[in-house]
């Protein structure tokens, strides 16, 4: 469950990013956020993984006020969801499996159940072949899934995109959504920034659109609409 | 408990890692470290020295005092003693009575004088008073010397406290030098560690976004900093270890002259061996802490 109340956020150099924004998320639910550059979209992804903290207005996830999370403890929240990025952000000298393996070795999980469950996870992202691969070595799309693995290595409750197909042509950009939905199907809430006009009318999900930012539309029933 | 081992065997696997895949970043730290360590070791080594010359000369610093001749009895001897204890700079006060004065000169002037032994001794009680404070002895001698019943006060002569007073300055020059060295290369070092982990930013900024505490980030970059402080550090130790007794043997034990011997290899080897040990460790691990300390900071 993701409450957003009346959340504003300005950076020092005066760009209004975000204005009174409130939103719900339920648990389970998939959605995207959608609207052109410059609108937040970017923002919110930011404000939810603590890497910002809101001028004004409240953020609640999971009954965590991640606005008042400490600097300290902030790396123990984020263990409960996981991040994409549209960049990947993939750690250049570790393997495919290593990568995984981080995010579960940051919470002192033994070994052996690490292997057990990168093994799953290599399966889940159909990247067995490139187990020892370095970063460097696979295809944009390769590494988005390597990112995805690494994001539900912990089997977190939320799963938080940016842009994850903004670098990827439309074929790649539609194995990744496929299996976003596979997670979204295993219980975990999918919320997507993006502005892939085609996928957002493909795969029609809940869609929210910011504009300079401002929702400007929050519907239920999906697909892009032209403001 | 196991959580926190396995924890522990990660950061460490980690560190090894990080100085492995960053090997050249790792040489030129160890390379600096060691440099800076050697520097180090070379001004304590000049320190501990100069200040083992100054004790050896200011152990042959005293002052003698000879009494007046008519003062002969116990009572005014013992009065005299504790009027001179009283003066500040005194440390001890040693009597040498006239017999011993005798004894004393024959020995250093010939046997001619022993023809005096017996009834026939013309000295004076004397006393040897030994100062606290060297640089002091000249100001020392002349209060002694204005006491009732002191015939005259001798000591080393100025060319003594020039000696003195020079090797003060070397003493201080030397500590205020070596001090400023220590700040610099924990600078160095400091600015060394923090390049490296600089070109890391990326990597940390990361480790923060998939879950990783700060202290699972920056234990690995400390144990690095340990052994590259280590490392670096043992090239310096290894050549004052084996070089110094060498040197020592070379110079058979002394500098110029019997005044300026050296200290034995083996307080040397524990001393300034150990000194730069734990100067590279302390230096590796406080560079590290406070580089990635201040990286992590950086971003919530």
């Amino acid at each position: 469950m993701i409450e957003l109340r009346n959340v504003t956020k300005s950076y020092p150099n005066g760009v209004h990013a975000l204005n009174r924004i409130s939103l719900s998320i339920e648990d389970g639910e998939f959605i995207y956020i959608i609207g052109p550059t410059g609108s937040g979209k970017s923002t919110i992804i930011k404000i939810l993984n603590g890497e910002e903290v809101p001028d004004s207005g409240t953020v609640v996830v999971d009954g965590i006020n991640v606005g008042a999370l400490k600097h300290r403890k902030v790396p123990y929240y984020r263990r409960n969801i996981g991040c994409i990025f549209q960049d990947y952000r993939l750690l250049p000298k570790l393997t495919v499996q290593e990568n995984i393996a981080f995010a579960l070795e940051v919470l002192g999980i033994s070994k052996k159940k690490i292997r057990k469950r990168v093994t799953e996870i290599l399966d889940l992202v159909d990247l067995k072949e490139k187990a020892r691969a370095y970063p460097d070595e696979l295809s944009g799309g390769q590494q988005q899934r390597v990112t995805i693995g690494r994001a539900i290595a912990n089997k977190p409750k939320l799963l938080i995109a940016d842009e994850p197909t903004g670098n990827l042509d439309p074929e790649k950009s539609k194995e990744i959504m496929e299996l976003l939905e596979k997670i979204n199907a295993m219980g975990t809430t999918v919320l997507m920034v993006t502005h892939d006009i085609v996928l957002v009318e493909k795969f029609k999900k809940r869609t929210v659109t910011l504009d300079q930012g401002f929702v400007v539309k929050d519907s239920k029933k999906g697909g892009y609409v032209s403001l | 408990m196991k959580r926190i081992l396995n924890l522990f065997l990660y950061e460490l696997k980690y560190a090894f890692r990080g100085i492995r895949k960053h090997l050249v970043l790792s040489f030129s730290a160890i390379s600096s470290m060691a440099v800076s360590v050697f520097l180090i070791g070379c001004f304590l080594l000049i320190g501990i020295h100069v200040d083992h010359f100054a004790a050896n000369v200011q152990q042959d610093m005293q002052i003698h005092v000879v009494l007046d001749s008519n003062l002969t009895s116990q009572d005014e001897i013992d009065s005299m003693e504790k009027k001179i204890k009283k003066i500040d700079n005194v440390e001890t006060v040693i009597f040498s009575s006239k017999d011993d004065e005798l004894e004393l000169m024959i020995r250093e002037k010939g046997e001619a004088f022993s023809q005096y032994r017996g009834q026939e001794n013309p000295l004076s009680h004397a006393f040897f008073v030994v100062v606290k404070e060297s640089s002091m002895i000249e100001e020392t001698a002349a209060e002694i010397e204005t006491l009732e019943g002191v015939d005259s006060t001798a000591f080393g002569g100025s060319s003594v406290t020039e000696l003195i007073h020079l090797m003060d300055v070397v003493r201080k020059a030397g500590y205020v030098l070596s001090a400023l060295l220590l700040i610099l290369s924990l600078y160095l070092i400091y600015n060394t560690i923090r390049t490296t982990i600089y070109s890391r930013q990326d990597e940390i900024n990361i480790m923060r976004t998939v879950g990783a505490t700060d202290s699972f980030i920056r234990t690995p970059f400390e144990v690095q900093g340990i052994l590259i402080g280590l490392l670096g550090a043992l090239i310096p130790f290894l050549l004052v270890y084996f070089g110094y007794p060498i040197l020592y043997e070379r110079m058979n034990g002394v500098l110029f002259a019997s005044l300026f011997s050296l200290i034995d290899s083996s307080t040397i080897r524990y001393i300034v061996g150990f000194g730069m040990l734990g100067c590279g460790l302390f230096v590796g691990f406080f560079a590290s802490f406070f580089a990635v300390r201040k990286t992590i900071k950086a971003k919530r």
